[in-house]
């Protein structure tokens, strides 16, 4: 697929990649600019004109807003013929897949960058940060550009730069505001780090670790996606079941104990994704759980990489610690 | 896990689209996200209908959002709705796979438009959005069932099929200029019956 889809939105063209395809011949580009092409509009919309003609309608609705307003108004119309289709479950790997793809694009190691670039170059610049911190279910790299994004948008750049490092001294050691502040900044800077940590170390290289059934459901699928550092990855999941919608716990095992890791939500249609980071890589636990939040026990085990190199199919659990 | 963030995530839940895919042009992968989480059901299901592959309709879905990823800033909400243009991405990726590898959708459901129509639940969508398509579904399906069977056949030919209009003649039997008119009939038939409204849930 070319690169050069650009969309309706921007010229016009709904059809995009085909303007440049096959046997494109020479156009009449004084008649193109001049005569209206409404009688090639339903064909264009539909995607059924020739190529020659196809490059005649996108040159020429790009000087004539009125032959343009009769394609985005077909293009409605047969948007809802796309509507019309039953709808078919995206299969379970595809959202990983893309937000892989998405955490390597150039644009997210640019964004990435930009974060590195700006994080703490001084108290006042910390300033700029919004008061929201990233989300914890989100994708590691360009997530943690959004931030500083959004900032970048906002005025508070502005009244960083502007703000004098004593009035915000007194402002950070002189009340409750400035107790606040100074907490919420730690807790930014805790989490951007983390995130940092994720784009340095998802995606590069990671690893794919199939979850087994537990008991609680038999029928569950689940795997995890880990980095290459195996501190940070994402859960994926389908419980193959329409009545399993809840938060499930992440459960990571060291030494007999069960350790927290993280929730993820499933959803009505049984499937759920969740990214999560560790203390330690994930090798060094002895395995994972996933569990409902509300339960523990090993008969309520929805997924576990417990049954990793014993070629059992889900009895086995008791015999584990 | 932490749940910092959690808060603002849930506000991004509720966003417009055009605020999600303007975030996601600066870069916010947790806007697709949610565009993802709303419209992957019909990208997924439209490119299905019409590449008739599921391994070839998952790397459409997935080109789709990555492009929507990079050139979210070319979108303009003045000109249609996003799940319009992520639509028509949909329909110029699929069409094109389908010419490119000369590949032709299952025939079982591109016979009978009113099996478009029926009811398989859409997925990852909120409740507002399944019933707006589903009410959606509800109004083209009668619409398509109200047009002349020839149009119809036309239209879909072009449209799910990935024909040109001069295919279609030749597959017919038809003259061009026929083909033409069965196009333009039956488009504004059913712009008259969906109203100028068009679509757009958001």
């Amino acid at each position: 697929m070319s690169d050069n889809l650009d969309q309706f939105h921007q010229s016009g063209d709904p059809q995009g990649e085909r303007r440049v395809r096959r046997d494109a011949q020479p156009l009449p580009i004084a008649d193109a600019a001049d005569d209206h092409v409404e009688e090639l509009v339903p064909g264009y919309v539909l995607g059924a004109l020739e190529p020659n003609e196809q490059q005649l309608v996108e040159f020429h609705i790009q000087f004539c807003p009125r032959c343009a307003g009769l394609v985005d108004r077909d293009l409605r119309t047969v948007g809802a013929l796309a509507l019309s289709v039953p709808a078919a479950a995206p299969p379970f790997d595809a959202k990983i897949a893309l937000f892989s793809r998405v955490s390597q694009s150039d644009k997210a190691r640019n964004a990435a960058t930009a974060t590195m670039t700006t994080q703490k170059p001084s108290a006042t610049t910390e300033q700029t940060l919004p008061r929201s911190t990233p989300s914890a279910v989100s994708i590691g790299t360009a997530t943690a550009a959004a931030p500083v994004a959004a900032a970048q948008r906002s005025g508070w750049s502005r009244f960083g730069a502007f703000a004098s490092v004593p009035l915000l001294a007194a402002l950070m050691f002189t009340g409750v505001w400035g107790y606040n502040l100074n907490k919420e900044l730690q807790t930014q800077d805790s989490a951007m780090s983390e995130l940092q940590a994720q784009v340095s170390n998802f995606g590069a290289g990671g690893s794919t670790v199939q979850l087994s059934p537990g008991r609680g459901m038999p029928q569950a699928e689940g795997k995890l996606v880990l980095g290459a550092d195996e501190r940070a990855g994402m859960l994926q999941l389908d419980l193959n079941s329409d009545s399993a919608a809840g938060d499930y716990a992440i459960w990571v095992v060291q030494d007999g104990s069960l350790v927290p890791a993280g929730e993820v939500q499933v959803g009505a249609d049984g499937t759920g994704a969740a990214q999560f980071t560790l203390a330690q890589p994930f090798s060094d636990y002895e395995s994972i759980r996933i569990l409902p939040v509300d339960s523990t026990g090993k008969n309520a085990v929805v997924l576990t990489s417990e049954y990793q190199g014993l070629g059992g199919t889900g009895s086995e659990l008791d015999a584990l610690p | 896990m932490p749940d910092h963030g959690e808060t603002n995530q849930t506000n991004l839940t509720e966003a417009s689209d055009a605020a999600l895919i303007g975030l996601a042009a600066t870069g916010d992968a947790r806007a697709l996200e949610v565009i993802y989480d709303r419209y992957s059901g019909v990208v997924f299901s439209f490119s299905l209908r019409l590449v008739g592959d599921r391994q070839l309709a998952e790397e459409v879905l997935q080109e789709v959002f990555f492009r929507a990823w990079q050139q979210g800033g070319n979108f303009s909400a003045q000109r249609g709705s996003l799940v319009t243009w992520l639509l028509s991405i949909t329909h110029n990726l699929s069409i094109d796979e389908i010419r490119k590898r000369n590949r032709r959708p299952q025939k079982a459901d591109s016979d009978e438009p009113e099996l478009l129509l029926s009811g398989l639940q859409d997925q990852g969508q909120s409740v507002e959005d399944e019933v707006w398509i589903g009410s959606l579904r509800g109004t083209i399906g009668e619409a398509l069932r109200e047009l002349p069977a020839s149009q119809r056949e036309a239209i879909e030919m072009a449209y799910f099929q990935g024909l040109t209009q001069r295919e279609i003649a030749e597959a017919l039997g038809e003259p061009l200029g026929t083909i033409k008119t069965r196009m333009r009939l039956g488009l504004l038939k059913l712009r008259e019956a969906l109203g100028e409204s068009g679509v757009g849930p958001s």
